[in-house]
């Protein structure tokens, strides 16, 4: 059952609908917003491989992202030419063309190990998996003649003040997201790239992370237990802040998108020592619902010239800070896209886990870096510790079976 | 060390000098009292008592018990039981690679010398030899292969020399980060071509 505010509103709810929405209460300074959907995100067997742009970012979108990914980060090893690199290259895009297909692997008959692993059965299905391609700011060190061709805004990941990098865990020359319905997709995915790739790049990173489904309705939570991209730009609005389109931007980087990934561990024992009242004035948001503290439903938009000092959702609340809704920062918006993520315990017996974050955008310094940068010693700091990931540049789309990753960047 | 390459460059892998060879190369893993277990003997007990401050004396029986089963693999080399089958020949030339990257190169056999790099350059150095002693075999099956192999094997190498300093093998932590990861592709790739050798060799060149 799926119906919106603005249908209520103009009576045209009626019976158990009706009678569940007239126990909310308009609080005033709400405004209803585009309808809100129950439904949970919609799983697809398959999603295009080819096409202007690459898919795993608004292919499906963030509302509808697989509900299994691994982000891993590459190293090309000391000693790889130009011409290795192109290789490289058309080997990506040919075991990304067949995976993100499915079909047979070819047999090579009892002179060799098999070309597949069998992790998914004999006959490999898409399962819903896309892979998406970013380069870090790295490759266009002198290695490979590329420098002239860097796109304008990529460069290192920056240390903000509240982090903890660890080396271990940062930067890369390459990235490659993964996602799929199914975990074993993953793994399956990882092994074949790896298989075909192994003398040339090497893994710096990786980690694994899930969706969690609508609990019980809405955007998926986070580890903190909030709904988490509740306010992401959809549609048209989207393509218009996530695709570079800037003629100042290389030619061959038409098309693309800046990666931002940043793996941030939550410090969960502590946070459920916190009062609720805490955890929602720090957020801006009702961690029940996911509505703005000033309205009644997780879609509602907060409305902050009703509220300019900050009495019902604080000035230095998360989404406050993070999305001010002025006309001039309306272009720093960026499109979340991220995952839950576990790996064990520390060495006092706390679990490590966290929060993926993954944000595409057009311009990383105008809008990624604008808005953590407004987050700076926000009062959310002392319960997330930002540790890992790294800037990249997400490739144009392979746009037909004779393309391949970064053709135009390479040739 | 020399001893160990030695060892190494005798193409002892997959367990293949049996109980015997165990008395010379075995690690403590799996042992009742691991480290202090008197089952654990010969050329990594001995790295071990080096390594962790015991004395001479505490050592010199180790070192003779070690003389003594070494001559006793030497003397039973050409017994079914140590020799073994001769078709293992052909899995031999991917195993000595197979077992350097999961036993060296992870650091799990590592009694303190932490002498991966120079224990794997020893196994690619026999891996030659025996590639050599199945080459025919192989050549008149796909004739490329050899070659891609040799020329994988010299960039192995290659990288492994490059984790030295001052032309001195170093302790494996002490190695860069990008030069461990030269020697992680170069290893993977020469193993990747390795492993078609040993199906190959099951079926004859007309298959």
């Amino acid at each position: 059952m799926s119906f919106s505010r603005r249908d209520f509103l103009k009576g045209a709810v009626v019976g158990a609908a009706g009678t569940a929405l007239t126990g909310g209460v308009l609080i005033g300074g709400a405004h209803a917003d585009a309808s809100s959907t129950d439904t949970a995100p919609a799983a697809h067997d398959a999603y295009p491989f080819h096409g202007p742009y690459q898919s795993g970012i608004l292919t499906p979108g963030p509302a509808d992202k697989q509900n299994y990914s691994t982000f891993a980060a590459y190293d090309i090893v000391e000693g790889t030419t130009k011409n290795n690199v192109i290789d490289l290259m058309k080997t990506l895009t040919q075991r990304a063309r067949f995976l993100a297909a499915g079909g047979t692997p070819p047999d090579l008959g009892v002179s060799q190990p098999p070309s597949d692993s069998d992790i998914l059965g004999p006959q490999v299905p898409a399962d819903g998996l896309t892979v998406t391609l970013g380069i870090g700011s790295s490759l266009f060190d002198d290695r490979f003649g590329l420098t002239a061709q860097k796109p304008e805004k990529l460069t290192l990941m920056k240390a903000f003040p509240n982090d903890s990098p660890d080396p271990a865990w940062l930067h890369g020359d390459l990235s490659l997201q993964l996602c799929a319905n199914h975990p074993d997709t993953i793994h399956h995915t990882i092994r074949d790239i790896a298989k075909h790739t192994r003398g040339i790049i090497q893994p710096r990173w990786k980690i694994e992370g899930y969706n969690s489904p609508p609990r019980p309705t809405g955007t998926s939570r986070n580890l903190l237990g909030f709904k988490d991209g509740t306010a992401n730009p959809t549609g048209t609005e989207a393509q218009s802040l996530v695709w570079v389109d800037d003629p100042a931007e290389p030619a061959w980087a038409q098309g693309g998108s800046y990666q931002v990934i940043r793996i941030i561990r939550m410090l969960v024992e502590f946070w459920d020592r916190v009062s609720i009242n805490e955890q929602e004035t720090m957020f801006g948001r009702r961690r029940d619902s996911g509505a703005p503290l000033d309205g009644n439903n997780e879609f509602d938009t907060p409305n902050y010239k009703a509220d300019p000092h900050g009495n019902v959702i604080p000035l230095d609340a998360h989404i406050r800070l993070a999305n001010p809704r002025t006309p001039q920062t309306e272009n720093q918006r960026i499109i979340r896209r991220s995952y839950n993520y576990d790996l064990g315990v520390d060495t006092n017996g706390n679990i490590q886990a966290g929060h993926i974050f993954v944000a595409y955008q057009q311009d990383i310094q105008r809008q990624f870096e604008t808005i953590q940068s407004r987050l700076i010693n926000e009062p959310l700091i002392d319960y997330v510790q930002p540790f890992g990931g790294g800037y990249f540049y997400a490739l144009p789309g392979v746009t037909d079976t004779d393309d391949w990753y970064a053709r135009r960047l390479l040739t | 060390m020399s001893a160990q390459l030695d060892w190494e460059r005798v193409g002892a892998s997959y367990d293949s000098f049996g109980d015997e060879g165990l008395a010379v190369d075995g690690l403590p893993a799996g042992l009742p009292n691991g480290v202090n277990d008197k089952d654990f003997t010969g050329l990594h007990r001995i790295e071990y008592g080096l390594y962790h401050g015991q004395s001479a004396a505490q050592l010199l029986p180790v070192v003779d018990r070690l003389s003594a089963d070494v001559a006793t693999v030497q003397k039973d080399l050409t017994t079914d039981d140590e020799a073994g089958d001769a078709t293992n020949l052909p899995l031999r030339v991917h195993e000595i690679l197979e077992d350097a990257l999961r036993d060296h190169l992870s650091g799990i056999d590592n009694q303190g010398a932490g002498m991966a790099y120079a224990e794997t350059y020893a196994d690619s150095q026999v891996t030659r030899v025996v590639l050599g002693e199945v080459a025919p075999l192989v050549n008149a099956r796909i004739p490329t292969l050899v070659p891609t192999i040799t020329a994988q094997l010299d960039t192995l190498q290659a990288a492994l020399l490059a984790t030295q300093s001052d032309g001195h093998w170093q302790q494996a932590a002490a190695v860069s980060w990008a030069a461990r990861q030269r020697v992680d592709a170069a290893i993977g790739a020469v193993l990747e071509s390795l492993s078609i050798e040993p199906d190959l060799l099951e079926v004859p060149p007309t298959h």
